[in-house]
């Protein structure tokens, strides 16, 4: 699959009823196919309810996400599982929430695979081209759960790319890194400007310096 | 996708959740063998019962009894015909012996002295079973064998070499044929089956005081060279009921059907089996045991089922963020449904073979204890069914419990805490709607009749009633621990505050409370009733046998019983001779005669709860007599004064004695003579003998009145020319009164310093004095049903097949009598020896032996000359009542609930383990505000303690209760019983049933305390705050 471009319009959810609060305001915001993009602001600035809503997890309250010519505000259930299983690939931050622990790095490559149609399957790449990509594929046949935390990173990068897909959502992936693993997870993230669009939602002002365009949220709106 | 592996993916996941999958496995294991033992139990069950009605019914009545009758165009077959006639019968028949063919004729036989009315028979292979005393068994024409007994009596002098004739009685025939006897022989066992229940030794007088001897096997030539007589021939068709499988009973059934059908009665072969009630007997076992099954099993499924659907309950909680990341990586719904159930269905599928396995373990184990040994178990097609059904019970509940996750969305699933699963007001009146229906259940079971299938149905009651009392029960918890929050809360106890509290706001532990009440309930219920049921089987086993054991023995008419026993047992503590007697000549008897050696049967019998005590019952048949008048010799002298005698109408002296072997002697002397004259007899006596009266006998010549007066002064005796006086007390009042008169004769007896004096009269029958060592009645405690109610029309009188009658009086009353039980009368053995002419030899005769007899008593009975027929035992009997539908059925249920309680702790244990997970965070957050970790320990302790010790607490008192209320409907046996049985719950098997489950659940609160407070680290908090 090509990489995608993401559109997001007026972008608006507020929790609650009695006591609303509103997490994003009129949100707006384009990202070219194949870009790498860095979301960032303080907590409770919104990161997390537009990760939310850029997965297709949660429907925004208004206003439009766009990834290729799919709405995700409008999408069904179905079609919202159809695109994170094929063109949204989507990891979240803790790496038990991305993995199956018990089973094989290789396993839950394949695990990501499965989501696909079948008549697409044959597309998708082989789990050891995937691992050899993000450099873990000696670790194959090791559970999950036996990885060090930096090589838990990149099985969950190569879970998201399992799929080949357009976009890629990573949600704080080098929060739990050293320095050196952090600076090897995002070289990887990088080398996938052009094919994936990347949209890294994190703390670390240090990514921003690396990717294409950084979005910098506060009290749910775009400050730059 | 290329090289996907989901099995190894599945395996690993299991292997990363073994705890919960080998609880899965053996929640589903335990129920997939609970639904799968009930029909193969039932199917064993059914086998023994089945087993036990063709055993315990008679030959004869299992068997097929062939009548060879003479063509409806003919008067008679010729024997010569019996061949053919043979040949027209089935040769064999599956499940039926080699058949037995017999020819019988009636006869009247001359030898050297008197004639006797018998019977020449032929019967196949019958030396077999005979033991030859003297001499061989017959082997051609012209030979015979008769009994060592008939050599023995006095006046025919049959012995071996003597030539019998035997005649055809028939008026008008004139058959006749000579037999020499070639030896004699007693009975191995009268009640050989190969005798198939005909008497065939039946020595003794007819109705018509004709002697009678036992029957002379002559060889099968001999009848068959008979033509044109009287001769009966038939084929007995010996049936072989450890042949028979419950599958062959519908062929077996049709095959006597059709033989019936082809041989109708009144054509040349008549057909005659019981067999027919035996299987139906046998059908309604099996209707009962099939319904006590289906309910115990569908109550031990449910509650399976229930605790499977907890325990895949937490291990589809345990994968919920699994089944999220799935969705994360958008995988369509019916994906995320095989991922999310295929591992509990794995296991499913994998505990249904090992299930089946199981219930057929577990089967053979109930089975190889209480059914009849070497009753088979098989797998069959409804116990596949039914595990089956448990599997796809288990697959329905993993759908069910799994539904809620796979419903969950993503983000709620990654939230920590979860939505309050507090009941709602809706489950709230579920459950009081459900405790309401089952107390109305109960009442209305408790309704139904005790007997068959519908009492049957009160297998459900204890159920229904511990369910109701669990739910309340269970609801109310929170409620009253409510009221305790705001002392825990002020008092210093922080453990004990922390767990009211938490059971107070932890609804997720109501249900697993109500299951653990619900299984604890019924196993209370199940305890207590198998107790109950033990107790009453031994009680009824015992009022059924008479005394621990009871030994049936053939009278051979050489020694008397009770005297043989007498000597076999000085001490009279261990053995006792009893005899039974049914009385076929009417008077006012309707039951069975039990007459036992009264002294001795309190300290040997057992005794029939519900009636008198044995000690009251053997002083109210006991009645006082005058000591015996014994005489040794062969010879009798009496010294008679005799006046106003008619003149030509003078009786005839006659010496009434009885032998040592309490045989009945008459010796006659001469006619009654006016003035003081000796009277003299010859007597076989030389062993001893008792004299037990003198008759005056009515002469064949006399007719009419026969009057006078005989004063007897003086009795002598001895060998010839040596004879001495007897002790007779012939002066003493109480020794001495007049004997039971015969027809119309009248005694009038007195006894003074002078002798007895005897004023007789009578147009008919005679009269006589008698030594009051018998009593002149019996003393009898009798059954109502034993007795004959009606108008009284004199005193009660029992008559024997002589036509005899004697007097007895009812002297009390006794609901239940020992072996008789409802429908019969008790009475002293002696005195009815002494008093019925016929029932010595008419009466089945016993040894009731007590618990402390020797070991070898029974060799000792034998060697005593009693021959041994037949042991039976109070523990047999108790063996064969708990094979009965209803005890089977119970003891099912005590299997089932055994299980249901272990389900029901691997629930808990699983439940409280998969909370540790959740009730850890909470904990951490307590022990980081300064609490603590052992008043977290108290605290878990407590909350678990007091969440699973209410759960007892409700569901033992309901299941003792149920049983109180229950027990009474529920039945224990097949047939009823007029014995008291015992209704109330055995307690301390409950008692210690209960310590044992405290133990259990106890150790279980503190190993999940443990558990919990190990995962209680601080760090946890850090995963909590994401």
């Amino acid at each position: 699959m090509t990489a995608l471009e993401v559109v997001v319009e007026r972008l608006r959810h507020v929790y609650g009823t009695e006591e609303p609060v509103v997490a994003l305001d009129d949100l707006t915001f384009h990202l070219p196919a194949g870009s790498t993009t860095a979301v960032m602001g303080p907590s409770g600035s919104g990161k997390s309810t537009l990760t939310t809503i850029l997965a297709g997890l949660q429907r925004p309250t208004a206003g439009r996400v766009l990834i290729g010519d799919a709405d995700l505000a409008t999408m069904s259930e179905v079609d919202l599982l159809r695109l994170r299983a094929r063109a949204l690939a989507v990891t979240v931050q803790r790496p038990d929430r991305n993995l199956l622990g018990y089973g094989t790095v290789q396993d839950n490559v394949r695990f990501a695979q499965r989501g696909a149609a079948r008549a697409e399957r044959r597309d998708l790449p082989a789990p050891l081209e995937v691992l050899e990509e993000v450099g873990i594929a000696h670790l194959a046949g090791q559970r999950a759960d036996a990885l060090s935390g930096g090589e838990r990173q990149r099985l969950a990068l190569a879970v998201g790319l399992a799929t080949a897909p357009g976009v890629l959502l990573a949600d704080e992936p080098t929060s739990q890194l050293d320095d050196r693993n952090r600076d090897a997870l995002v070289d990887l993230l990088c080398t996938l400007a052009g094919r994936v669009t990347v949209i890294v939602v994190t703390h670390d002002d240090r990514l921003g310096d690396r990717f294409d365009r950084r979005i910098v949220l506060r009290d749910g709106r775009a400050t730059g | 996708m290329r090289g996907s592996r989901p099995g190894s993916l599945l395996m690993r996941g299991l292997l990363a959740r073994r705890s919960l999958a080998v609880a899965v496995l053996i929640a589903a294991g335990l129920t997939t063998a609970a639904a799968a033992l009930g029909p193969m139990y039932a199917r064993a069950a059914a086998e023994s019962t089945l087993r036990d009605e063709l055993l315990a019914a008679p030959a004869e009545q299992t068997g097929l009894h062939l009548a060879i009758a003479a063509p409806p165009d003919d008067t008679e077959l010729p024997p010569a015909q019996f061949d053919g006639a043979v040949r027209e019968a089935p040769k064999a028949l599956p499940h039926y012996g080699r058949p037995i063919g017999m020819l019988n004729w009636q006869v009247f036989a001359f030898g050297a002295g008197d004639g006797a009315r018998g019977a020449a028979i032929w019967r196949d292979g019958e030396c077999a079973h005979l033991v030859l005393t003297s001499g061989r068994c017959p082997e051609r024409a012209g030979e015979a064998v008769i009994s060592a007994r008939t050599m023995r009596i006095d006046g025919m002098r049959w012995r071996i070499g003597t030539v019998l004739t035997l005649s055809d009685p028939t008026p008008g025939s004139t058959e006749t044929l000579q037999v020499r006897i070639v030896g004699a022989y007693r009975p191995a066992n009268v009640l050989d089956p190969f005798w198939f229940g005909v008497d065939y030794f039946q020595e003794g007088e007819d109705a018509q005081g004709n002697i009678r001897v036992d029957t002379i096997f002559v060889a099968r030539a001999e009848l068959a060279r008979l033509v044109e007589n009287e001769v009966h021939a038939s084929l007995d068709y010996p049936f072989r009921p450890t042949s028979v499988r419950l599958a062959d009973v519908p062929a077996l059934r049709a095959e006597v059907d059709r033989l019936q059908h082809r041989h109708p009665d009144s054509a040349r072969l008549a057909l005659t089996t019981g067999l027919g009630d035996v299987l139906d007997a046998a059908a309604h076992q099996q209707q009962l045991v099939d319904i006590g099954t289906l309910l115990v099993t569908l109550q031990l499924s449910l509650l399976g089922w229930l605790v499977l659907f907890q325990i895949v309950t937490d291990l589809a909680e345990a994968r919920g963020p699994e089944i999220a990341l799935a969705k994360l990586r958008g995988h369509r719904p019916w994906q995320v449904l095989r991922f999310g159930i295929a591992e509990p269905v794995v296991l499913l599928a994998i505990a249904t073979p090992a299930g089946i396995a199981l219930g057929a373990l577990a089967a053979v184990a109930l089975g190889g204890s209480v059914l009849v040994p070497g009753t088979p178990v098989v797998v069959t097609l409804p116990a596949i069914a039914a595990a089956t059904a448990a599997f796809a019970g288990g697959v329905v509940a993993t759908v069910l419990a799994g539904a809620r996750v796979l419903r969950r969305p993503v983000l709620e699933q990654w939230r920590r805490t979860m939505r309050s699963r507090r009941p709602t007001r809706v489950s709230l009146v579920v459950d009081l709607a459900v405790a309401a229906v089952a107390i109305a259940a109960f009442a209305v079971l408790r309704t139904l009749p005790a007997g068959g299938g519908q009492g049957t149905a009160a297998l459900l009651a204890p159920g229904l009633l511990v369910l109701a009392v669990a739910l309340a029960g269970v609801r109310l918890l929170p409620v009253v621990v409510r009221l305790t929050l705001p002392a825990t809360r002020a008092g210093a106890r922080l453990g004990l505050f922390l767990a009211t509290r938490q059971v107070v706001r932890r609804p997720a532990g109501v249900r697993l409370a109500t299951l653990l009440a619900v299984a604890a309930g019924l196993a209370a219920f199940a305890v207590g009733a198998e107790g109950t049921a033990v107790g009453n089987r031994l009680t009824r086993a015992q009022a059924e046998v008479g005394a621990a054991t009871v030994v049936d023995v053939q009278d051979t008419g050489t020694a008397d019983p009770v005297e043989t026993v007498r000597r076999l047992d000085p001490s009279g503590t261990w053995a006792m001779a009893a005899a039974t007697w049914l009385p076929d000549g009417g008077g006012s008897v309707a039951g069975t005669v039990l007459a036992v050696d009264a002294s001795r049967l309190a300290a040997v019998g057992d005794r029939a709860a519900g009636g008198l005590d044995l000690r009251r019952l053997a002083r109210d048949v006991i009645t006082r007599t005058a000591p015996p008048v014994a005489i040794r010799g062969t010879r009798i002298e009496a010294t008679i004064t005799a006046s106003q005698l008619r003149s030509g109408s003078e009786p005839q002296v006659q010496f009434d004695l009885r032998t040592a072997a309490r045989a009945t002697v008459s010796a006659e002397s001469t006619l009654l003579r006016t003035g003081t004259h000796r009277y003299s007899a010859a007597v076989p006596c030389a062993a001893g003998c008792t004299l037990t009266g003198i008759t005056w006998d009515r002469p064949i010549t006399v007719e009419g009145d026969m009057a006078g007066t005989a004063l007897l002064t003086g009795v002598r005796a001895g060998d010839p020319g040596a004879l001495r006086p007897v002790a007779a007390e012939l002066t003493d009042p109480a020794a001495w009164r007049a004997a039971t008169p015969v027809s119309e004769a009248r005694d009038a007896v007195s006894v003074s310093s002078a002798g007895v004096l005897d004023h007789f009269s009578g147009a008919s029958g005679y009269g006589g004095v008698a030594s009051a060592s018998t009593p002149a009645v019996l003393s009898a405690v009798g059954t109502p049903a034993g007795l004959v109610h009606g108008p009284a029309t004199g005193p009660p009188t029992i008559v024997d097949s002589f036509g005899a009658e004697t007097g007895f009086r009812t002297v009390a009353i006794s609901p239940v009598l020992p072996a008789v039980l409802d429908a019969g009368v008790l009475m002293d053995a002696g005195s009815v020896e002494d008093l019925v002419p016929a029932f010595r030899t008419e009466a089945s005769w016993q040894v009731w032996l007590s618990a402390a007899a020797p070991p070898d008593a029974v060799q000792r009975i034998a060697r005593a000359g009693l021959v041994v027929q037949r042991v039976s035992t109070v523990g047999q009997r108790e063996q064969v009542l708990g094979r009965q539908a209803p005890a089977l059925s119970l003891l099912l249920l005590l299997a089932s609930a055994v299980v249901g309680a272990v389900l029901a702790a691997v629930g808990t244990a699983v439940s409280i383990g998969a909370s540790a997970r959740r009730r850890s965070y909470e904990l951490a957050a307590l022990h980081a505000v300064g609490v603590g970790r052992g008043a977290l320990f108290r605290a878990a302790v407590a909350e678990q303690s007091l969440l699973l010790l209410t759960a007892l607490a409700l569901g033992i008192p309901a299941g003792l209760l149920a049983a109180f209320l229950t027990l009474p409907v529920l039945p224990e046996f097949a047939t009823r019983t007029p014995v008291a049985l015992r209704f109330t719950p055995d307690v301390p098997p409950v008692v210690l049933f209960a310590a044992a489950f405290v133990v259990l659940v106890l150790i279980a609160a503190v190993v999940s305390a443990t558990a919990v407070l190990a995962r209680s680290r601080p760090g946890r908090l850090r995963e909590a705050e994401e």
